[in-house]
């Protein structure tokens, strides 16, 4: 066994406990990440098989505003646009299939140009995929879906012929009424031969139609009978901005964002998956932290060690294999452990329904994102080696001679050899700078979210970083501040007091990083409960606009007149009967009559102009809430583009935005329009109230008016109570954000196992000078009590100023969340939990000086005394 | 080749002295001004030679010791092993022909606490790139040669002073180095286990054929030595020297109270 290899092995064989303490740190940092990415990776994928399970990659499906526009002018203005990585464009249509005898109606997709490649829209199984050549119409290749070859009796080579279906009767949508389209006069139906090319597997497209598809060149689906408009599939770059990108192609086109539509209108979700990412970094931070404080301060029980084998020749590359070897296992054992503890936190997740858009959503796919987790890897094993670098650089500056001839040494200046001199400004530069940034680098989200979501990052990582710089590079400051701390205990605990006031001025580093790293914690509970708080908050806005005093019913498809019949019902004041609900445009648009708009407590009450232009026949005008035109940046004057029931694009004025009228119980990002509207764009049937909500007089009993709702109306499948739909909103905010509680109380534990790290080596560190306490009669209760003491102040001060800082850091992060999850939560504080972070601060910190303590008060004063 | 790989491997060489003092100097900074701590040494030691450095506390005998080991540089003055010269290469080479040419022995002993009394002692081969196992018979002899073969599985903590102090000296013997340079080592323990350890360090170095050089402000140590040179306040008294020992501690003493010292 070489020297390096040796010497490592009986170092980790006889300080197991520093061992075990540096792989828990490293492990539970990287497995909180791994955890987190997982969870959120295959969240979104689950949800994306769930929403779209029969398409391939895309990040945006746009339609031209004018879709008259030629497809390669479309196609190039598209790729033009910067981070478009690749444009396909898809038509789906109807076509029969036959080779020989007999045929197959079957779903034919036309892609273009070929082959789709990215976009993954289907997997081949055998033959080959389409090439550009296959596009052209003397030798038209296809390729089958499995069912398609089967029915059919053919594979790869086959020749078959895709022909147009006998016409059908089609409908449209004529001043409010479905009408039937004409039917061109002696049409010859089209029909190709094509080549089989390939059969593609029964995944994604394949999938589609039990495997009865085919896909073929554009032009052919072009011909064939359509299901709809050509659509554009947009790839981005990797890291382009999604939201720049759907902003810069709004202008000439209908966007249609896959990743927001599978998220949803639910902005909390983005706001929650949001935070799970800032505190995956935290959570990483704190593990390095462990690290750091544990390879660093190790130096100091290691260090005779170091200077006897300089003594006995051994030269600086002995020494360095033996810091980076140890430092290198520390970093790949731990960072391994924290992958393989994070795929089963993420198990445990997946099994008990906690996904990163909320508890009780399940994902079903377990897929490893294998760039964040190597990321994460490696981020482990180079911060690990990074914080082995600064014990190293020490170890290789202090001579040999003046090892040994060290009598105390520890970390602090009085003692001869300063070991630790310049950790803060190595620890600041890990852990406050280099951390930070390589992990913003590795996260994806901010590139998804677009630019304000990296501009809340970069304000939270400026308040982090200016705590952090303030504590790591004057940590003087805490050292006075804990000296104070401790002054009025001299009477009550003279000894203790007096021996915990020598190691705030002489370890006034250390103090501070596990002050820092303590204070990060529960500035990060303050943050998070600012953020449920603020919720809830919003929750309480919304619900006295739109929840008080109503009862929301559900009910057969009925007519208005019908519905308004409910306004005669004891304890209803008002009838809001939503006509017809449309959502085209990737958002709930319904139809309210100006009428209720306009009525008592109505979003249009008391403005006679906006009345008329609401119910002006020759304006499309609509109201939005505020969810909504949060989420869309829309506000009163900008048009909205949609198309009709026929595809053709029209505008919508945004008249105004309101919450008071048009919740329907469940979705808040919602619009209504005049029903005048619905029934003109999109010919919504006369019996078209499927929703209705009764604004109550006050002091009725919602349960009654419900009630005799129900027997009112035949057809009632369900009503809800306003204030109940409020308790439901409130729950589901606490019921969501417990999953932040688990993180965090694993943050606590690894803060907890910093300090708890830092204590016990410096402890070791001052063995001798406590085993001559000992020896000179210090009382037991004295020498425990010091660390006891010792943990209080580090518990005080991480109380002070994450109270003081934490009213900064709250506001910031409601703020921020507003402007990245498009909400518009009021910034509440919680002032209970003011109260309760530094009982947290004192459980965790004196809960970690019991393992020092006790070692302190194992340790032999006859042995410490016996050799000096 | 670099200084520290010439150091490796240039070879003893019978006709020189293995350690040579030249005029070494050395100064410590004091109130801003340099007081002298070591004056003008100078003297050589041959092979197989168990020569005593004796001296009060504070004579310089620790600064010298270490200048010679090229623990600490001279300010002035050239340090010779096997005729090389220490000063002439970086700390690397120092340490190179530290971990070849000279064992040393610590009066606080330093042996590493986690490591058994058998890894302790064959540390300096690892730290040379040999494998224990390769010199094991030897390795058993000198433990044996030393009374403590039955403690090689033994922890340090759980030793007496003397038999660490036995560790110590097997460790500073491991790689069978032409000189060893002893620090006090009877300094921590009692009389007995003082001369025992003397008289062992002499026997053992007379059966290696290993020049010894014991630095101590013990007369009795110093008498074993076959030459003792006298040290106060920093420079050599060469009027003093005794040679063609061992002596009798009462000649030691004698040639004391002739110095004054």
């Amino acid at each position: 066994m070489s020297l390096t290899s040796f010497i490592v092995s009986r170092n980790w064989a006889s300080s197991w406990l520093r061992v075990l303490l540096t792989l828990l740190g490293i492990a539970l940092g990287v497995a909180i990440v791994v955890a987190i990415y997982v969870m959120d990776h295959n969240t979104i994928q689950s949800r994306l098989l769930a929403a779209q399970p029969l398409r391939g990659q895309v990040d945006l499906e746009v339609l031209p505003l004018r879709p008259e526009r030629a497809v390669a002018e479309v196609v190039d203005e598209l790729r033009g646009h910067a981070g478009v990585r690749d444009v396909a464009i898809w038509r789906e249509s109807r076509g029969v299939l036959s080779a020989g005898t007999g045929g197959q109606e079957v779903v034919v997709f036309g892609l273009g140009p070929l082959p789709a490649g990215a976009f993954a829209h289907y997997v081949v199984a055998s033959g080959r995929d389409l090439v550009a050549a296959d596009a052209d119409p003397a030798t038209t290749g296809v390729l089958l879906g499995a069912a398609a070859a089967q029915a059919l009796g053919v594979d790869v080579g086959g020749e078959i012929t895709v022909a147009e279906p006998p016409a059908l009767q089609r409908v449209e949508c004529k001043d409010g009424v479905l009408t039937p389209a004409p039917v061109p006069a002696n049409a010859t139906p089209f029909v190709r031969r094509c080549t089989v090319v390939g059969v593609i597997a029964a995944e994604r497209l394949g999938k589609r139609e039990q495997g009865l598809v085919v896909v073929a060149p554009i032009d052919v689906a072009d011909r064939l009978r359509p299901l709809g408009g050509s659509i554009y599939h947009l790839l981005r770059d990797e890291g382009a901005d999604l939201d720049r990108l759907r902003h810069e192609l709004r202008s000439g086109f209908v966007v249609q964002d896959a990743r927001s539509a599978m998220i949803g209108e639910g902005a909390d979700e983005r706001a929650f998956r949001n935070g799970l990412k800032v505190l995956g970094g935290l959570a990483l931070l704190l593990g390095m932290y462990v690290v750091f404080q544990t390879l660093s301060h190790g130096l100091v029980s290691r260090v005779r060690q170091l200077g006897l084998l300089r003594c006995l020749g051994a030269g600086t590359g002995a020494i360095t294999r033996i810091f980076l070897l140890d430092a290198l296992l520390l970093g790949v054992i731990g960072s391994g452990l924290g992958v393989l503890l994070g795929m089963l936190l993420a198990r445990v997740l997946q099994q008990n329904r906690i996904s990163s858009l909320g508890l009780g959503k399940e994902w079903s796919t377990f897929l490893i994102p294998v760039f964040p987790v190597a990321w994460t890897f490696t981020l482990g094993v180079l911060f690990t080696l990074g914080g082995a670098m600064f014990p190293l650089v020490r170890a290789r500056q202090v001579s040999a001679l003046d090892i040994l001839r060290a009598r105390g040494l520890a970390p602090g200046k009085d003692d001869g050899i300063d070991l630790l001199r310049g950790v803060h400004l190595w620890m600041f530069g890990l852990l406050v700078l280099a951390l930070p940034f390589a992990y913003l680098a590795m996260t994806p989200l901010a590139a998804e979210e677009g630019s304000e979501m990296r501009m809340v990052l970069l304000q939270l990582a400026g308040i982090l970083g200016l705590f952090g710089s303030v504590l790591l590079l004057a940590p003087g400051l805490t050292s006075l501040l804990g000296r104070a701390l401790v002054l009025p205990l001299r009477p009550l605990l003279p000894m203790s007091s007096w021996l915990v006031a020598k190691v705030l001025g002489r370890a006034s580093g250390r103090i501070a990083a596990s002050v820092c790293g303590l204070s990060a914690v529960l500035l990060a509970v303050l943050g998070l409960k600012s953020i449920t708080h603020s919720l809830h908050a919003d929750v309480g806005n919304f619900a006295a606009a739109a929840l008080h005093e109503r009862v929301f019913v559900r009910c057969q498809p009925t007519t208005p007149a019908a519905a308004q019949a409910l306004a005669a019902l004891p304890g209803v004041a008002a009838v809001e009967a939503f006509e017809g609900e449309e959502r085209g445009a990737g958002f709930l648009l319904r139809g309210v009559a100006p009428a209720a708009a306009a009525g008592r407590d109505g979003p249009l009450e008391g403005d006679p102009a906006l009345v008329r232009r609401y119910s002006d026949e020759r304006v499309r005008t609509l109201v939005v809430s505020r969810r909504l035109a949060k989420s869309r940046q829309w506000q009163a004057g900008d048009l909205v583009a949609m198309r009709d029931k026929n595809g053709v694009p029209v505008s919508y004025e945004v008249l105004l935005v309101d919450d008071r009228v048009g919740f329907d119980g469940d979705e808040r990002a919602f619009a209504f329009a005049s029903p005048h509207w619905l029934r003109q764009d999109f010919c919504i049937p006369a019996t078209s109230v499927a929703m209705v909500t009764l604004r109550l007089q006050p002091g009725a009993d919602a349960t009654a008016v419900g009630d005799a709702a129900k027997a009112a109306l035949p057809g009632i499948s369900g009503w809800k109570d306003g204030a109940a739909i409020e308790a439901y909103m409130r729950r589901d905010v606490g019921k969501d954000f417990r999953l932040f509680d688990l993180l965090l109380f694993l943050m606590l534990v690894l803060a907890g196992v910093g300090l708890l790290n830092g204590m016990t080596i410096a402890m070791l560190g001052r063995a001798r000078e406590l085993g001559v306490l000992r020896a000179l009669g210090i009382t037991r209760g004295a020498l425990g009590g010091s660390f006891v003491l010792e943990g209080a102040v580090v518990a005080a001060l991480a109380s002070i100023l994450s109270c003081g800082l934490g009213a900064v850091l709250a506001t910031v992060l409601v703020l921020g969340m507003n402007q990245v999850a498009r909400l518009d939560a009021p910034v509440t504080l919680p002032w209970p939990w003011f109260l309760l972070v530094p009982v947290l601060a004192f459980v965790t910190a004196l809960l970690a000086s019991v393992v020092p303590a006790v070692r302190a008060l194992r340790e032999s004063p006859a042995e410490s005394v016996r050799y000096e | 080749m670099t200084p520290a790989q010439a150091a490796d491997s240039t070879p003893p060489s019978s006709t020189v002295p293995v350690l040579e003092a030249r005029g070494l100097f050395r100064f410590r900074a004091n109130d801003g001004q340099q007081v002298p701590v070591v004056r003008d040494v100078s003297f050589a030691l041959r092979p197989g030679e168990f020569a005593t450095i004796m001296g009060p506390s504070g004579s310089g005998k620790s600064t010298l010791l270490h200048m010679l080991a090229g623990l600490d540089r001279p300010s002035a003055g050239q340090v010779l092993l096997d005729g090389t010269d220490l000063g002439a290469g970086d700390e690397e080479h120092r340490a190179a022909i530290r971990r070849r040419r000279i064992g040393f022995i610590f009066q606080f002993f330093n042996l590493l606490p986690d490591l058994t009394v058998d890894e302790n002692v064959t540390l300096p081969l690892r730290i040379v790139g040999e494998r224990p196992k390769k010199h094991r018979a030897r390795i058993d002899g000198l433990l044996d040669l030393l009374g403590i073969k039955a403690l090689k599985n033994r922890l340090p903590p759980s030793l007496s002073g003397g038999e660490m102090q036995r560790v110590s000296i097997a460790r500073a013997l491991a790689t069978q180095p032409p000189l060893v340079l002893a620090d006090e080592p009877t300094g921590n323990l009692s009389s007995k286990a003082g001369e025992e350890v003397v008289a062992l360090l002499r026997s053992v170095g007379q059966k290696l054929g290993t020049s010894i050089l014991l630095v101590t402000h013990n007369p009795r140590d110093a008498a074993a030595g076959d030459r003792v040179l006298f040290l106060h306040d920093g420079a050599l008294r060469k009027d003093a020297e005794l040679t063609g020992g061992p002596f009798r501690v009462a000649d030691v003493f004698h040639r004391l109270q002739e110095l004054g010292i």
